[in-house]
């Protein structure tokens, strides 16, 4: 059999290409060397809304003036004098011909993406395909996957429990107003505090309230901080920390005495705490003395020293580091 | 062999140097910026001096977009720039309100296109010069070594190599690109002889 005899369509076959490009979910235009257009499918004819056999025979440029001087008309240039193609992407070009998803409703145009490929039978004239691909379903689902991504990205630093940050997140910011502070030689402290006898109150009221308790605790927390540098997270169980920028010895104690009456003042029933009827908190303050021989972990692991000291000192108190 | 005169040097190099200037334009229009494009230098090499090559472009990774050439001479040719360098270009084009997430998912499909720019361009004003046509194929974004995007596997030894120095230049901005025409021997040859017709035509004119 003779694979590479020449293809003569026939009426037929002809009949059954046009039908089949106009049920194409994309927009195809055939354009002769003069810029005239030869075919355009059924998909470009109902969302340009020029939806009659008219334009057909008509100049590309004239069917779209806008066009005239465009990407996409030196791009079907290109495609007919040189034999080029071309790819007019969504990112440079938004929506270079007027589409609508709506013939009616002209004011959101369709995102495209546009290929234009010469096409060439021989030595005879050279034509150009228009391919136009709705990208605007395309580009949304990417602008919600992204959203979605941010979400997601903004779970993984946040409490579940509490909503506030999570010991991730704490980390992380530590690091970060550590060497910024280290670089601009400013103060920063941390406060480490937790729930006196919390362990007590779990057995006594159960869990259920234990995490009520966690949850008024922190917020009681975040509603005395009014600085957006400030940031409190839950670092375990019923310890939180909070770092302080740009905070000196003297403001992180204001503060955590404040915290201090603040949580007292809530007066949360805790029966079998040895120190209170009600809830109160143990804190401990480390603050940077020199960042030649401190590291953001040192800075933890003496607010945890000072927390340990205000614990043993007798609990509802706050301790400061001091090397010894 | 890999000498050209400096005749011939030049005639190559205002070739290009009309391909870009016509690429840029349109690129200026995309953006509504003037973007000036400029061919100041041109180097020949055989395609496996991959350190000749490493110290043109100055860098060991790359992003370039390529399409294949072919007609009175084949050719696949590539813009390339030194990876990290695409972003700054990119965020002209796509302007400033773009975040980097979204730089990040464009950065593709954005390179390509201005790659087939500039590369049809290019072709575009040697096919004018050279009176005849070529075919091309679409453009392909790579990222990679210098080495895997421009030495694949199934490139024969004598290969030659036109290594263009391509300046974009944009308002408070320089970013330094890369043509590379990755020629064999025939087509090497071919386009000498046509530059060298170009050249004898042009003698005796006003």
């Amino acid at each position: 059999m003779n694979i590479c005899r020449p293809f003569k369509p026939s009426e037929q076959q002809l009949k059954v290409c046009t039908a089949a490009a106009d049920k194409l979910n994309v927009g195809i235009a055939i354009i002769d060397s003069l810029g005239s257009v030869v075919f355009w499918n059924q998909w470009l004819k109902a969302k340009s809304g020029l939806c009659c056999d008219e334009s057909t025979g008509l100049d590309f440029l004239t069917i779209f003036p806008e066009l005239k001087g465009s990407r996409l008309a030196q791009a079907i240039d290109d495609a007919i004098k040189h034999g080029l193609p071309s790819i007019l992407s969504q990112s440079l070009n938004k929506a270079p011909l007027p589409l609508f998803e709506d013939a009616a409703d002209h004011s959101l145009r369709i995102q495209q993406a546009i290929n234009v490929t010469p096409l060439e039978f021989g030595d005879r004239e050279r034509f150009c395909l228009i391919q136009i691909n709705d990208v605007s379903i395309a580009v949304k689902k990417e602008r919600l996957l992204r959203e979605q991504a941010e979400i997601l990205r903004s779970f993984a630093f946040i409490d579940s429990l509490t909503g506030i940050a999570n010991r991730r997140r704490l980390d992380e910011y530590l690091a970060d107003e550590f060497k910024r502070a280290a670089r601009s030689n400013s103060p920063l402290s941390v406060i480490m505090l937790d729930i006196d006898y919390f362990k007590q109150f779990n057995d006594t009221y159960g869990h259920q309230n234990g995490d009520f308790c966690l949850k008024r605790v922190a917020n009681a927390i975040k509603a005395t901080l009014n600085r957006p540098a400030d940031l409190v997270g839950r670092y375990g169980g019923e310890e939180f920390a909070i770092i302080l920028p740009d905070t000196s010895f003297g403001g992180a104690g204001t503060l955590a005495e404040e915290i201090r009456k603040h949580i007292e003042s809530l007066s949360i029933p805790h029966e079998k705490s040895k120190v209170a009827p009600y809830v109160t908190l143990s804190l401990g303050i480390s603050n940077v003395q020199s960042y030649a021989d401190t590291s953001d972990t040192t800075l933890l692991t003496q607010a945890d020293h000072a927390l340990y000291q205000a614990k043993t000192n007798g609990r509802n108190r706050v301790e400061i580091f001091r090397q010894d | 062999m890999t000498d050209l005169t400096d005749l011939q040097r030049d005639a190559l190099l205002e070739i290009f140097n009309i391909g870009v200037g016509n690429a840029a334009n349109s690129m200026s229009q995309l953006i509504n910026e003037e973007i000036r494009l400029s061919v100041p230098k041109l180097q020949i090499v055989l395609s496996d001096h991959a350190e000749v090559i490493g110290a043109f472009i100055q860098s060991q990774r790359i992003c370039a977009v390529s399409q294949n050439f072919s007609g009175p001479l084949n050719a696949r040719a590539f813009l390339v720039f030194p990876e990290g360098k695409t972003h700054e270009i990119v965020r002209r084009m796509l302007g400033e309100m773009v975040s980097a997430d979204e730089l990040n998912t464009m950065e593709e499909e954005a390179l390509s296109e201005i790659g087939n720019i500039v590369l049809n361009a290019c072709i575009s004003s040697m096919s004018d010069l050279l009176q005849s046509d070529f075919k091309s194929s679409q453009p392909f974004y790579h990222l990679g070594t210098t080495h895997s995007v421009l030495a694949p596997d199934n490139v024969a030894d004598d290969q030659f190599m036109l290594l263009l120095h391509i300046d974009f230049s944009m308002p408070k901005e320089k970013i330094d690109g890369y043509l590379i025409f990755l020629l064999n021997v025939q087509s090497f040859n071919e386009l000498v002889r046509k530059v060298d017709r170009l050249l004898s035509e042009s003698v005796g004119r006003p």
